[in-house]
């Protein structure tokens, strides 16, 4: 698959069928929830600093993060997430897998401004986008790098 | 720990943890697997963190400089050829952090 046909992704689901399509979706999907419920359970626990951490306190720590509903709703879908991710990754082309980590960033934004209430300046959703956009130049040559050379198939 | 310190750990931390599960499932050694699965829990205690103290529109961006010490490995460590395609990605990801980074 040439590069700059990963770009025109409008017709993916036709093309790589219902049920990769929907693992993708769940891949994106696990991680961008995954990250937010973390997020504003983290946020709940307060900020962990390194004076916390005497034995004593890093057990109550420890505990607080451990019984944060939002902590735990979070690592389970991130676990979820690398489960996904990793069956992907075995199983499906490569040139789906990999460019789709572009969007996640810019979905994981668009949640911690729209949910999580962050205010997000011009300047960070532009270096944001710029982060987006050559996330796919870089995938998209490491799928180059590893096709198969021309002349090497008979 | 400073927050360049957390980011440098979380993004350390996995790409050994990566290597440490990919080359141990080849192999099927048990050891090896474990070491992985103990890097990519420090990476994520560094990442939850940085998650207690910064919004996350800033973390998550942040940690995309690991795609930049990828390449710079690549070029400068395993001496492999890249792609002036992947030196555009990676110049408009560093710029990207760097944007994302002052904002903090």
């Amino acid at each position: 698959m040439r590069p700059e046909a990963l770009l025109s992704s409008s017709n993916l689901g036709a093309a790589v069928g219902l049920r990769t399509a929907a693992l993708l979706a769940a891949i994106v999907a696990l991680e961008v929830v995954g990250n937010g419920c973390l997020s504003r359970g983290m946020r709940q626990v307060g900020p962990v600093v390194g004076a916390v951490l005497t034995p004593p306190r890093l057990m109550a720590l420890a505990g607080r993060i451990g019984t944060n509903p939002w902590v735990v709703v979070g690592v389970a879908a991130l676990l979820g997430y690398f489960v996904c991710y990793l069956t992907a990754l075995s199983r499906l082309d490569l040139s789906y897998v990999l460019p789709m980590a572009a969007s996640s960033y810019l979905l994981t934004s668009g949640v911690a401004w729209a949910v999580l209430g962050e205010r997000i300046s011009p300047l960070r959703w532009l270096g944001t986008g710029l982060i987006a956009v050559g996330l796919v130049f870089v995938q998209t040559s490491t799928l180059a790098s590893r096709a198969p050379k021309p002349e090497a198939s008979p | 720990m400073t927050w360049w310190g957390l980011v440098l750990l979380v993004i350390l931390a996995d790409t050994a943890g990566n290597l440490c599960l990919a080359r141990g499932m080849r192999r099927g050694t048990v050891a090896v697997v474990a070491l992985g699965v103990v890097c990519m829990t420090v990476s994520f205690s560094a990442f939850a963190t940085l998650l207690s103290r910064h919004d996350l529109s800033l973390v998550l961006p942040a940690t995309a400089a690991g795609y930049v010490l990828n390449t710079l490995g690549a070029v400068g460590v395993l001496k492999e050829r890249v792609t002036s395609r992947r030196w555009l990605g990676t110049a408009l990801i560093g710029l990207g952090v760097a944007l994302v980074s002052l904002t903090a």
